[in-house]
This record gives C-alpha cells, structure tokens and sequence, in this order.
C-alpha cells in the first residue's frame, strides 16, 4: 500500500546486465533505495541516473511504465530491453530520422 | 557478373550460369522465393529429385560490413511442406560472393544407395569428392577432418548425423569466423534436404579471390561509415549486445510472462536468475580461460553478439550459447544449469540439430513421462538415442511435432509443423500473429515484435504490429543483414540504399527495404498457397486458444479474420 504518512518507503532495486554498473553504485545487481511517497519508477531512474536507453520495467510480478506508482517493499526490476531489432529502437539520439517509411513510431 | 553455379546430383553436370535477368535485383531470403516460384514445382516432394537446394546470400553479402554477410539457404521444407529460408552468419556466404556466385542451386537426386558425397566449389571450378572417412561422424569430428583436408581457410556447410539419418530437426552447420562449428541454418530440415541432394557437405575455398570491385565506391564507404557509427553510438548495439549477448532476453521474457517454461505450460521460470544473461556473462567472464562473452559470428561485425562458453577449467563447452537455446533447452525442460544447457547445446550442434526444435520436442518428451523436468542427464541419454539412431531417438529428432503425435502429447507447441521459438505467443501476442501467418512456420525470426509499442496481452494492434516486423525481417534477410545491424539502420536509415547502391550500381531508393520485404512475403505465400496451404494452416495449435498461460492467464486471442487480412498490402 501507499504510504500516507509521509515516511519514505523502501524499495528493492534489481539493476540487470549493463545497469549492474552505474555510475551512481558499486556494481552490484541490487540496491535498497529510500524513497518519498509517491515516488514512481521514472523516480527510480532519475534517483539512479539510469543512461537513457530502452527498459522494461518489471514490478514485482508485473511489466509497467514509467509512471507505476512504488510502494513500500515493492521490488523493482530494471531490465535494459534487448529484441532483434524488427521494430524501430526506442533510444532518443542525435542521429535522425527513424525510418518514416515503415511508419515506425519513435518510442523514449 | 555474378554467377548462378549449377550443380545437378542426377546427372553430375555441373555449371556456371548467368543470372537470369529476373533474379538480377532479389538476393537472400528473396531469392530463394524466386527461384522456388520459378523452378520448383510446388506440390514435389521436398526429399524428390525436383526440389531444389538453394544457396543464396543477400544482397550487401561480399564486403564485409559489419554483421552484412548472412546466407539464406532454402528449399520446399521438408518439416513444413512450404517455402523455408533459413539464415545464418559465420563465412559461408561471404566467400560464394567473393567466387563470384549469386545462388548456389542443387538439383535433382542422386543414384538410390548412393553414398553421401562432397561438393567442393573454388574459383571457377566445382567437383565432387567421396568423404567415406567422415560419414557418420560428428559435426565437431567432420569439421577438423575436413579443415586438415581441404586447409583452414575453406568454408564448410555440413550435415550432422541428425540430417545423414534425415531427421527433420537437422539443419546444416556452418563454421564461424575461427572455424568452429557454431552457426547453423536451423530452422526448416534444411539438413534433410542436403542428404537428399546426396551431400554431406560443401566446400567453399575463395582461393585468393577478395571482395567484389564497388560500383561506387565512395558512396559505400561514406555509407559504411554512418552505419558503423551508428552501431557504435547505440547501446544496445555498443554494449549490451557485446557484452551479454542474447542471452539477456532471458529477464525480460520471464518479466512479460512469455519464457518458454516446462512444454509452454507456464510463462514464468522460477529460476530465470539462474540462466540469465547476468549469469552467463558472469560465468564466461569469472572462469576466464577460453570464455569469452564477446565473439563475432563473421569477420567485420562490430556488434558481436555471440559468445564462447568454457566450464569450470577454462575450457570451451560450446560457442555461442544463445537465448532460443536457453528457452527451449532450460527452462522449456525446466533446466537451470548453464553448464547442462551449454552441453546438450554442443550435443545438438554435433549431431546438427536445431535446438529450437529439437529443445522443444523434448519439451513432449517430457510431458510424455519419457523425462523428468529439469533431468539434463536424461536429456543427454535421450541426444544419445538420436545418435545411436534408435527408434525412440529418431522421433524426439524428427521435431516436435512428431514427438507429439507419437507420445500421444496434445500440447505440442508448433505450426506448419515448426516449432515455436521461445516467446510465448499468449504473451507476446504480436509474435504469436507472426508464428501463425508466416509463410515460414513458427519462427521468431520471421518478425518479432517484443519492442513493438503494443500492449502483449491484449489482441488489439498485433496483427499490425506483425505485419511490420514481417516486412522488415523480410528485407533483412534479403539483404543479408543480421537483425541486430537494424539498431544502426535505424539510426541511419539512408544508408540501406547507398550500400546497396554503392554496392551494385543500381537505383533503388529509400522504401527498398519495405518493397523488399513485401515482395518477397508476396512470393513465399504465392509458392505455399500453390503446394496447398490455406488459411487453415495460418493458425496457432488450437490449445494455446484454450489453455491460459501464468502468469498473466492470457489466451491466444487475436481475431483469425484479422489474421487473415496480414498481407493486403
Ligand atoms: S550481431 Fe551476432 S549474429 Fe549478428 S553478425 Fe554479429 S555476431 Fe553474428
């Protein structure tokens, strides 16, 4: 449940493949993080300063996005996504244009 | 000018033909079609004399752009009676460009009884050689005879014992950049049609023949590039491919609920964290030795997906170990070992075996009682049995299908009689349209849509989204370019056509890859539709319509009607 009163909520933090390390911990493949309530899983990235790349977020048994809301003693899977490239690549970057042709929408 | 080498097993002519003019501007995956629509009647019989055994590498093959030399070999199937391309990396393709040659074609059938034979092909030239001292033997055993024979500079394209015996989970191994015997044209019995065709293996010796002179040539290099900066720039393609490989797919297909699980009973592996890619770097890296989590399939690939997998000495188990092979292989039986996955991985590549298919009719297997779920052991008795050509090993060999209707199995995970690659089509529902309506069978490859901007569960916007993976993957492997090489693509789209300018002279402009892909779908269904597919076959096996899957409890539920109006372009 969502915490009300205030008090931060602890939030286990799994970080696979590239995300295992990151500038912001040790390399390690799992982090407890202290959160205020509210705190989504876009908070988790920015808190971590997660590289901007394709994720799938997996909350304790579930996929989300971004904006799942966190609760206390939630588990957080941070899964940086992997496919054979069929569809177009999710990555904001410099180098323009996604191909129109296919009419691919560009995902961030 | 690129050549058509002709190579017929009835009559021993062999020759060097020009390109026909309607074949000029296809290559790969395309070609294939082509060739069958043109010259293979449709309702032959894939083992007959009038099926043809085609080589064709794509259309960038030749220059060594990175991860740009794929081979499409194909034939009427024997596992699904259709069309079948099926691709694969290491140097086989790369050197029939550098002799020269736009499609290797074998035709007709040799002498009943005949023993299986060589097809040596240099430049210029071709003949056949008798290989007495490698029938029977091994995929690893063949590959060092022959490389002591015929030198370590030579491409093979062999059979196992799984294709000698024609076994239709056989496909044909192909030697990587280092010469071992790691890549393989999976899918389809591709194996079963080269000992049809009389062939045990083919050589291919570039002599000193080198790369294609460029049309033009700056055009390719500036092209060339952007594209490698591109892959360099993404960090899928710069880190995450090189350093884990697809085997990271792992976590993600059990997050979506879609990994392969105990004969597709379950979309959930309990013990995913044990053969993620997290640990199988971790092993390839803390053993050291021979292990290497980075390894290019070809020479010139940047991104460097595959891997060389060492046990606990250092010592090389098997390269590379990939994620279909850790779904179907691990937790399809319920296997949480990297170390039993990697050895019934190198057991099926010596007998040359697709472990897609061959991981899932083991998955029948077991339902049927014959395996306890997680028993590699037994799973390593049942490849012995395969070797040994009994019965009980000829049907787990013969692919799931048939496992399936020997064992009495319902659940069997197939369509168009191919094996379902390690996405659960109840959870990723888009692949699922994938497998059901490609002209290929079930096949991952032939359009996945795991990234796609679509909710898996639902059936709304899956067939669209099939449909655009379909196209793509369509004109991937007409070109000849691995998928991953899509990530630089993507990022610098320009550069399909300037390469493919560049490389041939040619004109065609930016919606090449969409018209590629769509025509060469157009010619696959056309060639099933005439040997007798219908709607009927565009379907999922009717239980995964049934049965829901945990852990989200989704069945297969996108409309047919939808499904059937895939490719009204
Ligand atoms: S990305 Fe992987 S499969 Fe593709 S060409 Fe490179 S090593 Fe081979």
């Amino acid at each position: 449940m969502q915490s009300t009163t205030g008090e931060r909520i602890s939030v286990t933090i799994k970080l696979h493949s590239v995300l295992r390390t990151l500038e912001t911990t040790e390399p390690r493949s799992r982090v407890l993080l202290e959160l205020a309530p509210g705190s989504t899983v876009a908070t988790v990235v920015a808190t971590l300063k997660i590289p901007e790349m394709d994720i799938v977020y997996v909350l304790n048994e579930s996929v989300v996005e971004s904006n799942a809301l966190l609760h206390a003693g939630d588990t957080l899977a941070l899964i940086p996504a992997l496919e054979g490239g069929c569809c177009a690549q999710r990555v904001k970057t410099e180098v323009q244009p996604i191909n129109t042709v296919l009419n691919i929408r560009r995902m961030s | 000018m690129l050549r058509v080498l002709r190579v017929n097993v009835s009559t021993d002519v062999i020759s060097f033909d020009p390109v026909p003019k309607a074949w000029e501007r296809v290559a790969g995956r395309a070609l294939i079609a082509r060739v069958l629509l043109d010259e293979v009647p449709p309702e032959c019989d894939p083992c007959g004399p009038h099926n043809k055994l085609i080589f064709a590498p794509g259309v960038l093959v030749g220059q060594m752009v990175s991860s740009c030399d794929r081979l499409s070999i194909g034939g009427k199937s024997p596992l699904t009676g259709g069309v079948k391309e099926s691709n694969c990396g290491g140097s086989t393709g790369l050197h029939i460009v550098w002799l020269g040659l736009k499609a290797i074609l074998v035709e007709g059938s040799p002498a009943a009884g005949a023993a299986l034979r060589l097809l040596c092909i240099g430049p210029d030239s071709a003949h056949f050689e008798e290989c007495s001292d490698v029938l029977g033997l091994g995929v690893h055993e063949t590959t060092q005879r022959l490389r002591s024979r015929f030198g370590t500079k030579v491409s093979i394209a062999m059979i196992g014992p799984a294709g000698e015996m024609r076994l239709r989970g056989a496909g044909i191994m192909h030697l990587d950049k280092d010469g071992n015997p790691g890549r393989i044209s999976a899918r389809g019995a591709m194996g079963v049609l080269m000992a049809a065709k009389g062939l045990k293996a083919v050589i291919i010796d570039p002599g000193k023949t080198r790369r294609p002179a460029l049309a033009d040539a700056p055009r390719h290099n500036a092209a060339r590039k952007l594209y490698v900066k591109a892959l360099a720039e993404h960090p899928q393609t710069s880190k995450i491919y090189p350093e884990y490989g697809t085997a990271s797919i792992v976590d993600m297909c059990n997050g979506f609920g879609a990994i392969p699980t105990r004969n597709f009973s379950n979309g959930r592996f309990e013990h995913a964290e044990k053969i993620n890619g997290d640990a199988f770097h971790d092993l390839m890296v803390g053993r050291g030795g021979e292990g290497d989590p980075t390894h290019a399939c070809m020479a010139g690939c940047t991104i460097q997906c595959s891997n060389i997998y060492a046990d606990v000495n250092g010592k090389q188990i098997v390269s590379p170990v990939e994620y279909e092979t850790i779904g179907l292989v691990g937790s399809n039986l319920g296997i949480s070992e990297p170390d039993m996955i990697a050895h019934l991985n190198y057991q099926m590549n010596d007998l040359g075996l697709d472990t897609i298919e061959t991981g899932a009719a083991l998955g029948v297997a077991a339902e049927a009682g014959l395996m306890e779920w997680g028993d590699g052991l037994r799973a390593m008795q049942l490849m012995e049995e395969v070797r040994k050509g009994t019965a009980l090993g000829r049907v787990i060999g013969n692919g799931a299908k048939l496992a399936g209707e020997v064992l009495g199995v319902q659940r069997v995970p197939v369509v168009k009689g191919q094996a379902i690659s390690a996405y659960d089509p109840r959870a990723i529902k888009g692949t699922g349209v994938t497998y059901a309506t490609s002209p290929q069978g079930a096949d991952h490859t032939a359009g996945l849509t795991l990234r796609m901007p679509v909710d898996h569960l639902k059936p709304e916007g899956q067939v669209a989204a099939s449909r655009t993976a379909q196209i793509r993957m369509a004109g991937f492997d007409s070109l000849g370019a691995c998928i991953f090489g899509a990530f630089g693509f993507n990022l610098a789209p320009t550069t399909i056509q300037d390469l493919v300018n560049g490389q041939h002279g040619w004109d065609v402009g930016a919606d090449y890859l969409t018209e590629l892909g769509k025509a060469t779908i157009d010619l696959e269904r056309e060639f099933n539709r005439r040997a007798g597919f219908t709607p009927a076959d565009d379907r999922l096996p009717e239980w995964m319509t049934l049965e829901a899957l945990a852990p989200n409890n989704t069945v297969f539920d996108v409309p047919a009607a939808e499904m059937d109006a895939i490719y009204n372009w």
